[in-house]
This record gives structure tokens, C-alpha cells and sequence, in this order.
């Protein structure tokens, strides 16, 4: 089964001086199940257990540094606001660097259901620096 | 894929034409120094990049490195890449309009006399455009006049010195440790003669290569001399440290496994 | 940290930034469908810019500023055998009149080219520094200019052909540019 890359652009510097990462991102992946929302911050990648998810974020400026600092899950069911894991204790842009972000897709993983995930960047040490997005998912269609 | 490193070069042009050395005329800059850089802002920099590694030893990825030179005290390099040729030739729209203006003078005797050498004046000022020569010692014609710190022609002999607006140093070549020990792949960006075809320098490292490398830039500075701009040629070094670290899965911490969806 | 609902008012122009065009290509997608049709998405960080994320990107940018056009595969990654999968170039861009069909006769950009070279540390065909750039013609009418990309893309297997693709869409809204006379 093909891997599927999901892909972040970042456009870090409007990100932070907005201070949100929402219309700063644009979001696409390569799944062959037609994804919805391609390019936007609300994609929803079409995939299936046992297939391999693979994030990378970029700086669209390529000059800024951004990580992702942390994808968690939100319940699906019961509409909880809640991450499944949370965000780790602070960390500093070198550790995040070396940090890569793929998993299988499990095969509890349920059919029409959307699995909506937090998204987490960190753009440089400063304070602002962490944002986050609870807009994008992963959808089993079979 | 990784954040790029720009090294910003700055030379303090008058003086190191002046002390004929970049040693405490160079001022080095990194997007680093977060992560560790030594010597931001100095004159002697080691930038330090994270290195990682798959558990093969293989590296995991590259890390693009773009050195970017500027004249202290020079005009701003956010002006548009064409600011030169445009002022140039706004400042010679600027002394055909004094001709054009030349008939209305000549009603008072003394504008009539003054004539001929504001006209000669203006020739002449109409003319002084540069030449380059480039490092291998050609010269050409360059078609920009010499600016001020402000965008005005500046005239040498009459104008103050440290009004002048130094033509960014050109970094040429790469070279050394890093080079030799194939830490950097330098590309070369055509033919490095500022505002014509002037790119910048960059290299491509490879961050499994774990330690501390030096290597040398060359660059040439341009002095201005009866209306040609002559390659100064110096160099100076820099350190580049790649540390040790071997990459890990996001989710677990360590190698890859699933993607932690919450269970129904 | 700042949440997803903080937002502040006001646009600020990022004139000392790079202004960089960045394309993704479903590779295999493409080449597969023999169209670029829902395969390209494309952004830049220019503030004012319009249909981001979309083939029909529409940057903002002022007469004499620097871009860049950088793409890059979707799949980047170095595949378990150690080789690179099929990557994408840009082959040409090519201004387009207003109508979008056929090549335009102004002049839009000065000193196009191609930066970067093959990257030893890859084989030769697979350089990852490879990016076009130019400067917007400081006399150029303010106006929208639309252009095309060539996209040469790299044989998916190695009994195929290499597969030259069109991308239209795109275009330049060119702003007036006040620099002190």
C-alpha cells in the first residue's frame, strides 16, 4: 500500500505576526483516495489502515525555522476538545528538528469516521512561538 | 526538509580597504544562534547544525547554507535589485531637464556667460557612468553611476567619503576543511559580478558528517578608482560544527509504529 | 501559546523576506493521469496574495522585487532501498498574454534563471537545490500577468519516459513600486 505524505507549508512570518496559523497554512497530501480540502487547512487525508502516514512541515519563506511539535487525536465520538497526547514539556528547535512524524494507520481505525487531529507547530523559541490547529483529519472511506 | 541557514556576510568595506584586512572589519551572522552558533556577530563565527542519522549511519537530511555578503553602511540591500540602473537613469532625466531649462537662463547676462560651463558640467555628469573589473582583471562597462548612502551620484573628490555606498563584497569560492572533507558541496552560481549577474554563494551540507570543520571564504571587495571599481581580493575563515544526534519517530519516541488514533 | 482563535487585525508587507512561489506535485498523480489537473497546489508568503493553496495562485509583488520559484514532489523522502523517489523540475516559465494561450510579448521578468546544480551527495538527475529566480521589470505597467510552468518530471518506473507536463494558472499581480527620486 502506498505511503501517503501529508505536507505543511508554513508561511511562518505572517503566522507570527497574526499571531494564528489559521490561513497560514496550507495543507496537501498525495493519498490516491482523493483527499478533501487539498491545499487549505482543513484537509482531510483519505487513507486505510495498515497504510503509512508520513507529515513534514516547511517554511515557505525557507528561511524561518518550523517543527511540528506534536500531532495528538481528539475523541472522535465524543466531540471532546481533549488531545489524546498531550503536548510535550517545552522543547527547544533542535530537539524538535530531529523529531519525524509518520505512523501506520491502525486497523481499529473506524470507517466514515473522521479523526480529527491537533496539529502542533513550533516556529523558533520565542513566545509566541507554539501554535496549533484543530482543523485537519484522517477519514477511512472504503 | 530543513530550515535553510543563511550566513549573512558583512564588511565594513571602507575599512577593510583601508587596514587591506577583514580580520575585525567582518562581521558574521547566523540563523542559529538559538541553536547553539558561536560567535554570532563576530568576526570569527562557528555555526553549529544539528546533524542527523538514520541508524545505518546514513544522513537523514541536507541543510542548505547561502551566504549573503553586505557593505556596512551601504544602501539597503531590500531596495529593488534594479535601484542602481533606475537612479541611474532618473539622475540623467534629472540633468537633461537642466538643459532643457538652459534657454530660459540665458535672459540675464550673467546666466548667459554661466552657460557654457553648466552645460560642460552637465555633459560631464551626464557621462560618469563606471566600469567593473571583474576578478580575472576584465573591464567593462558597468553603466551605473557611483551612488551615496542616499541614492545621489556621488562624486569623489567633492562628496565626503563615508557617503559612498560600497558595492556588496562577492564571495568567489568556498574552500578548506568542509570542502575537502566533503561536509559542503559548494554549487557555483554563474559568474559572481554584482547587479549583472550576482547570485549568491551556497553549499549543500551533509549533516552525518559529525564534528567541527573549517573553511575559507574568498571575497572581493571593490574600490572605486578613477571610475572603475577594482577587485580587492581577501579571505577569511569560518568554522562550521555539525553535531550528533540520531533521529527519532515523533509518536513513539523511538522507531516507527502506529499512528496513535483514540480507540472507540 | 497562542490559540487557534487568536487573530490580529492589520496586513504588514514583508519587503526585507524573500518572496518565494512554492508548488507540491502529486508526482505520481501527474504522471500517472498525464495532467497536472489536481495535482499542483501552490503558495507564496506575499501577504496580499490571492488563491492560495490553489493552482491559481495569484502573487502580489512590486516592479524591481526578487522571486523565487521553488517546487518540490510531494514524496521527498529517501525510500528504504536508499534510492529518491521521481522528482519534479521546472522546466521553463513562460509569460502569457491575457488571454492565457499565447506566449506574451512583454518582457516581465529581467535575469531569469535556474540556481543551484546537481547535488553530489544524490546521483546526478536528482538535484534538491534547484530553484528559478528573477527580478520583476522595474519599468513593467502594473497589471496582471499570467504564466505557465514546463514541468519535466522524472520516469515513476525505470521502463517510462521522462513526462513534460503544462501547469496554467498562475499569475503576478504587479503593484507600482515608490522608491525615493
Amino acid at each position: 500500500m502506498k505511503k501517503i505524505n501529508i505536507n505543511i507549508a508554513v508561511d511562518t512570518v505572517e503566522a507570527l505576526s497574526k499571531e494564528t496559523l489559521v490561513n497560514h497554512i496550507y495543507v496537501m497530501d498525495d493519498s490516491t483516495f482523493n483527499s478533501k480540502g487539498q491545499g487549505t487547512g482543513h484537509l482531510e487525508t483519505t487513507c486505510q489502515p495498515g497504510q503509512v502516514i508520513h507529515w513534514v512541515a516547511t517554511a515557505i519563506d525557507l528561511q524561518t525555522p518550523v517543527c511540528i511539535r506534536n500531532i495528538s487525536f481528539l475523541a472522535p465520538h465524543t466531540g471532546e476538545e481533549k488531545p489524546s497526547h498531550p503536548s510535550p514539556a517545552t522543547c527547544t528547535m533542535s530537539e524538535l528538528d530531529l523529531l519525524t512524524w509518520s505512523g501506520t494507520v491502525p486497523y481499529y481505525m473506524e470507517p466514515g469516521v473522521h479523526y480529527r487531529y491537533r496539529l502542533e507547530l513550533q516556529i523558533g523559541n520565542g513566545k509566541l512561538s507554539v501554535m496549533y490547529v484543530d482543523t485537519l483529519s484522517l477519514i477511512y472511506e472504503y | 526538509m530543513s530550515q535553510e541557514i543563511t550566513i549573512i556576510v558583512m564588511v565594513d568595506v571602507e575599512a577593510a580597504l583601508k587596514d587591506n584586512k577583514l580580520d575585525g572589519n567582518i562581521y558574521l551572522i547566523d540563523n542559529l544562534r538559538t541553536d547553539g552558533s558561536e560567535g554570532v556577530g563576530t568576526d570569527h563565527l562557528t555555526t553549529v547544525i544539528n546533524g542527523s542519522y538514520w541508524s545505518d549511519g546514513s544522513q537523514a537530511t541536507e541543510v542548505i547554507t547561502n551566504w549573503l555578503t553586505g557593505a556596512l553602511g551601504s544602501l539597503p540591500p531590500t531596495l529593488p535589485r534594479n535601484f542602481h540602473v533606475e537612479r541611474t537613469k532618473s539622475i540623467n532625466e534629472g540633468l537633461l531637464q537642466t538643459i532643457k531649462n538652459l534657454p530660459a537662463r540665458k535672459t540675464t547676462a550673467a546666466a548667459k556667460a554661466n552657460a557654457p560651463a553648466l552645460l560642460s558640467d552637465v555633459v560631464n555628469k551626464l557621462t560618469k557612468t563606471t566600469f567593473i573589473k571583474d576578478p580575472e582583471g576584465n573591464t567593462r562597462d558597468f553603466g551605473i553611476k557611483p551612488l551615496t548612502v542616499t541614492g545621489d551620484h556621488f562624486e569623489k573628490g567633492k562628496d565626503d567619503p563615508s557617503e559612498q555606498s560600497y558595492l556588496a563584497p562577492v564571495i568567489t569560492d568556498i574552500t578548506g576543511e568542509a570542502v575537502d572533507k566533503n561536509v559542503f558541496f559548494t554549487c557555483q552560481l554563474g559568474t559572481p559580478v554584482y547587479i549583472k549577474d550576482g547570485w549568491y554563494w551556497c553549499a549543500t551540507a551533509d549533516t552525518s558528517k559529525v564534528g567541527e570543520y573549517s573553511y575559507t571564504m574568498h571575497i572581493t571587495l571593490y574600490k572605486l578608482v578613477n571610475n572603475v571599481y577594482e577587485p580587492v581580493k581577501m579571505t577569511h575563515d569560518a568554522k562550521i560544527k555539525v553535531s550528533t544526534a540520531p533521529q527519532r519517530n515523533g509518536f513513539t519516541g523511538a522507531g516507527m509504529g502506529i499512528i496513535p488514533l483514540p480507540q472507540a | 501559546m497562542a490559540t487557534a482563535a487568536t487573530k490580529k487585525e492589520g496586513s504588514w508587507d514583508s519587503s526585507s523576506v524573500q518572496l518565494n512561489i512554492v508548488t507540491f506535485v502529486d508526482v505520481q498523480k501527474a504522471v500517472a493521469k498525464g495532467s497536472t489537473e489536481g495535482c499542483a497546489y501552490i503558495m507564496d508568503n506575499s501577504p496580499n496574495s490571492r488563491n492560495q493553496g490553489t493552482p491559481h495562485l495569484q502573487t502580489v509583488c512590486k516592479q524591481g522585487q526578487v522571486l523565487n520559484w521553488i517546487i518540490y514532489a510531494m514524496d521527498m523522502d529517501r525510500k528504504p532501498d536508499g534510492t529518491w523517489p521521481p522528482s519534479v523540475r521546472i522546466n521553463n516559465i513562460v509569460f502569457l498574454d491575457s488571454e492565457g494561450n499565447d506566449v506574451s510579448m512583454i518582457r516581465v521578468m529581467d535575469e531569469m534563471k535556474i540556481l543551484g546544480g546537481p547535488d553530489k551527495i544524490r546521483s546526478k538527475s536528482t538535484p534538491v537545490y534547484y530553484y528559478w529566480a528573477g527580478i520583476v521589470e522595474g519599468s513593467l505597467p502594473v497589471g496582471t500577468y499570467k504564466y505557465r510552468f514546463v514541468l519535466e518530471f522524472d520516469p515513476i518506473s525505470p521502463s517510462t519516459q521522462k513526462t513534460y507536463l503544462n501547469l496554467d494558472g498562475q499569475s503576478l499581480e504587479v503593484r507600482n513600486t515608490v522608491v525615493f527620486s
